[in-house]
């Protein structure tokens, strides 16, 4: 894993349109056409957070937003702005565990399949080297 | 309620095993302020939260959703354009694994539906 991001906390909102109080990814550490590399430090602060850990919907959200920042990673490259992306389908989510307060979520995704402004993902998220979800997505990018 | 003011449930009614409840969205709720800024539209893990609240409330159970097997979101629900919805849900519980099925929609229409394995937590 790359230790030094590309990007992190606000300079995200280069890639994705979610703000505050919906920002599921802080950390953009690298992409290429294929696979991508985000993360999200889990704080009693966020919205999806109950008793100490960030629950489902923060993990699936988590995920969609990583998928965005991937699809604005371009645009970004080329000086547009991000797009709106809209989760069309969610696969195959399996939690093992939930992401605690103070854990760092890095996820790592690649593209699966690319076909008519719908992106299949696959994500594979962990806490340090433990694997705590993985899920499959489709991602509509607004044109 | 995991999100604060997400949506008011206005009638529960139960059919042959399948409960319905009518829901009111909140177009307030402090999520639009940031999905997406100007342009509010109803984030799609709430929409399955509240379908999972719903499994909760109907077996009086906190649930862990450890398998999302499947869920398509077909239409695009805001809170000005679908202000009113019904969720669907029915839930069977076999070897300590309840199996959920639920939908979002409204008459004869289906904006989301999911099908999804979940544990007692």
């Amino acid at each position: 894993m790359t230790t030094q991001p590309l990007l992190t906390g606000s300079e995200l909102f280069k890639l994705i349109p979610q703000r505050a109080p919906i920002v599921m990814v802080d950390t953009f550490f690298r992409a290429d056409d294929e696979c991508a590399d985000t993360g999200l430090h889990v704080e009693s602060s966020n919205i999806f957070c109950r008793d100490g850990e960030l629950c489902e919907p923060g993990v699936i959200e988590h995920i969609a937003q990583s998928a965005a920042a991937f699809a604005g990673y371009k645009p970004y490259t080329l000086g547009e702005e991000p797009k709106l992306g809209f989760i069309g389908e969610v696969k195959k989510c399996k939690i093992v565990r939930l992401p605690r307060v103070g854990e760092f979520m890095h996820t790592q995704l690649k593209i699966v399949g690319e076909a008519a402004g719908i992106t299949l993902i696959a994500a594979e998220v962990y806490v340090d080297e433990e694997t705590i979800a993985t899920c499959q997505m489709k991602i509509f990018i607004q044109a | 309620m995991l999100v604060t003011d997400y949506y008011k449930v206005e009638k529960v009614t139960c059919t042959d095993g399948v409960y319905t409840y009518l829901i009111s969205l909140n177009k307030e709720c402090a999520v639009y302020e940031g999905h997406f800024p100007g342009s509010p539209v109803s984030p799609g893990v709430c929409n399955i939260q509240m379908i999972k609240e719903c499994a909760e409330e109907i077996l009086g159970k906190s649930l862990f959703m450890n398998n999302l097997q499947l869920c398509r979101l077909t239409t695009l629900i805001t809170p000005i354009s679908h202000p009113q919805v019904e969720v669907k849900v029915t839930i069977a519980e076999a070897d300590g694994i309840y199996k959920l099925k639920g939908s979002i929609g409204m008459a004869d229409e289906t904006y989301l539906d999911l099908k999804a394995e979940l544990i007692e937590k």
